[in-house]
């Protein structure tokens, strides 16, 4: 069964929470849709994004400025700062007739739509699933608010929740991010603090591998283009980059490894918990170490990829210049084509739709197995078994065109006829040979006598004369064929 | 590589075997411990890659990429390997080129757009797509080209009708009542998929048909063939004249 804590744990109820309270900024995205009196003027603003820039300005003039008067913004300066923005996008759209105090009313509504929450104190609820049953909680908070900062200016301050989730926002590297961590898990195992650590521990691997991602991207598009990537300046910089980061990332953690293990050392036996959690974060210090290792590995390697590539796809240079625009030079001019027009043209491009494939040769062992897979005749000096046996197979010389056999029972008749006497299938080949027929036509003459004395109906292809065969030795020797001579003659 | 030079039989049989797996293409040959021998010769070896490239160029065939996904080869134009309109009778017959070969050039025209789709980087190659889509992308493609050409480019009366836009457009739905399953622009979609899947050009998964590395490749030397290149030339000359 899994406990509570790994179902839903409860830094996923913090994010939780977190994501509702940013969740009134993005209300007021849809702010002028629903309000009747900005509906036809102000259609063009933005109002995300002039509520992004309220919120920064705030925060910018809250005492982080040495020169600001007071800790946070008076409405005046704000709406000072913030109209070059409106004129922006009022020029964007060509629009001129808005005046200063256009602008202040629509600020005046974004501003209250932003207060108003304040006032009211936006409560909104939750439910927090970490706790079994979950309990739905209310949340209450603001987002910016006024002060009374000297009793003569009123200034507007932003609530704690507006500044986190614009310091959140910052860009911060990853290696920095992955060095803060590092320093925050170092006080941890100072303090003591076990169980935090072990999960800031977890998400260090996770900040690993998420740096081993970006410098195997280095290397794959290393062996796929090298054009694509800057390695004369960008790319070494970065893996310098990387590998003072990563020598860093592993003492740092070797460190750490250490006094773990010596912390284990002195540990008394009987704290049987703190053990336990001492050797989970050790053995996690160890996996992060290996995989810092082999991204170590991997940087290093990228540099000689490059080195292999950069001569290797010298000599491939693929021609990238003069390509066909598929879609506007290719498709859309074969709309306008007749299907006699097209047809030259699919006959062109059709091999680049296929699969490069060896073309099927003919081949005689494989024709003789295909055959006999279909004709089986009966074994000559075994002439019990061939009475037991009736389920013979009818041949299959459906295969055969009919104009093929016209020819071979015209050619049949005709020497049966002028002949008179038997003849051998032996002789009839030779003569086919001597009359410059192919194979196929010698293969389907002797198919037919076979048959015959196989006392095969033909399936369809029943000869109408009366053909006498009878067995004559394995005397046949053709260019084509050895084996069974039979004596054909025709019945009076 | 020099005359003097003298050949290694192994390498030549084995130069020979990367060629022939390249034929082949037997599924799963990225796990191929041999092929991955080849790939790293290839990759490494000068006189191997030498020797694969002229066995290949004598076999009539082009080789177009060589990496982890396998070895991709195009058949030199009229080779024993090259494809013809007579040998895919199935898709041909009673005319049914029109709408089968349309809707190949489609399928390269909406992944590969223009050049830049070639580009490494970019990520609509990798999406599949759906007998449903490629539809609506050739009609509309269809009606935008028959409303927005100028009435000299499109021939008048009867003329009009032959145009391969107005016999695509003409295909009824699956979902129209009445038409005969074996006439719309489905069945000739799926037809065309299969056989692209027979070709290994593309793969299926539920309704999603996705595009191999291997169509990539065969499109991208589409683009650059001087023989296409050349005949869409003549073609624009002889509308000029």
């Amino acid at each position: 069964m899994t406990s509570n804590e790994n179902l839903w744990d409860a830094k996923l109820t913090t994010k939780l929470v977190s994501l509702m309270k940013i969740k009134p900024i993005f209300d007021i995205k849809d702010l002028i849709i629903h309000d009747e009196r900005l509906k036809d003027h102000y259609r063009h603003y933005d109002p995300l994004a002039i509520t992004l820039k309220i919120l920064e300005l705030i925060i910018d003039h809250m005492g982080f400025s040495s020169t600001d008067p007071y800790t946070g913004i008076t409405k005046q300066d704000l709406f000072e700062e913030i109209i070059p923005l409106l004129r922006r996008m009022d020029s964007a759209r060509n629009i001129t007739h808005l005046t200063l105090s256009d602008h202040h009313n629509f600020l005046e509504v974004i501003l209250a739509k932003l207060l108003y929450l304040t006032r009211e104190g936006m409560r909104t609820t939750y439910t927090d699933y970490s706790v079994n049953p979950p309990v739905e909680r209310e949340l209450p908070f603001r987002l910016i608010s006024h002060r009374n900062f000297d009793g003569e200016n009123i200034v507007l301050v932003a609530e704690p929740v507006v500044i986190n989730f614009f310091l959140q926002m910052l860009d911060i590297e990853l290696e920095d991010q992955q060095q803060a961590l590092l320093h925050i898990l170092s006080r941890q195992i100072k303090k003591g603090d076990i169980t935090n650590a072990i999960k800031m521990g977890k998400s260090n691997i996770l900040l690993t591998r998420q740096y081993m991602l970006k410098v195997e991207e280095i290397i794959n598009l290393t062996r796929r283009n090298l054009s694509t990537i800057d390695w004369l300046r960008e790319c070494p910089e970065e893996l310098h980059r990387a590998t003072t980061h990563i020598q860093e990332c592993i003492n740092t953690q070797t460190r750490q490894h250490i006094t773990i293990t010596q912390r284990l050392t002195f540990i008394p036996e009987d704290k049987a918990k703190e053990r336990h959690l001492l050797f989970e974060l050790k053995e996690i210090l160890r996996r992060s170490l290996d995989l810092l290792l082999t991204l170590q590995k991997k940087v290093n390697e990228a540099r000689e990829t490059f080195l292999d590539e950069q001569w290797l796809q010298s000599l491939f240079t693929r021609k990238c210049e003069d390509r066909l625009q598929l879609e506007s030079m290719v498709f859309d001019s074969i709309l306008l084509w007749s299907y006699q027009e097209f047809i030259p043209f699919f006959e062109e491009v059709l091999v680049f739709f296929s699969h490069c494939k060896a073309p099927a040769v003919f081949v005689y062992d494989q024709l003789l197995s295909v055959t006999l897979k279909w004709i089986k005749f009966p074994d000559f000096y075994d002439l019990e078994k061939y009475e037991v046996e009736r389920d013979i197979k009818p041949l299959e010389l459906n295969q055969y065109s009919s104009i093929l056999r016209r020819e071979v029972v015209n050619f049949l008749l005709e020497h049966l006829q002028t002949n008179g006497n038997a003849v051998t299938l032996q002789e009839l080949l030779e003569k086919a040979e001597s009359l410059d027929k192919d194979f196929f036509f010698c293969n389907y003459l002797r198919l037919i006598i076979q048959g015959r004395y196989a006392k095969d109906n033909f399936e369809g292809h029943l000869i109408e004369f009366p053909l006498n065969v009878q067995y004559y030795g394995r005397s046949l020797n053709t260019t084509w064929f050895t084996g069974d001579n039979y004596l054909i003659a025709l019945e009076d | 590589m020099s005359n003097d030079e003298e050949l290694d039989s192994q390498l030549v049989e084995k130069a020979a075997k990367l060629i022939y797996l390249g034929l082949e293409s037997p599924p799963g040959l990225s796990a191929n411990r041999e092929f991955k021998d080849f790939l790293r010769e290839y990759k490494n070896n000068s006189s191997f890659r030498n020797i694969a490239n002229a066995i290949s160029n004598g076999l009539q065939l082009e080789i177009l990429d060589v990496d982890n996904a396998g070895i991709f080869l195009r058949p030199l134009p009229r080779s024993v390997f090259a494809m013809r309109r007579s040998s895919v009778k199935k898709l041909v017959e009673k005319g049914q080129d029109r709408y089968v070969g349309l809707i190949l050039i489609a399928l390269a025209a909406y992944y590969f757009s223009n050049d830049s789709s070639f580009d490494e980087e970019s990520t609509h190659f990798t999406s599949p797509i759906t007998i449903h889509k490629i539809d609506g992308y050739i009609r509309e493609k269809c009606k935008n080209i028959k409303e927005k050409s100028k009435p000299d480019d499109v021939p008048a009366g009867n003329k009009i009708l032959e145009l391969l836009l107005m016999s695509y457009l003409q295909l009824p739905n699956e979902s129209y009542p009445g038409s005969k399953s074996r006439s719309t622009c489905e069945y000739f979609i799926r037809k065309t998929l299969n056989f692209l899947i027979e070709q290994r050009l593309f793969i299926k998964k539920s309704e999603n048909y996705w595009p191999t590395p291997k169509f990539r490749f065969q499109m991208e030397s589409m683009a650059e063939n001087d023989n296409v290149k050349q005949f869409l030339r003549l073609k624009t000359k002889q509308e000029e004249i």
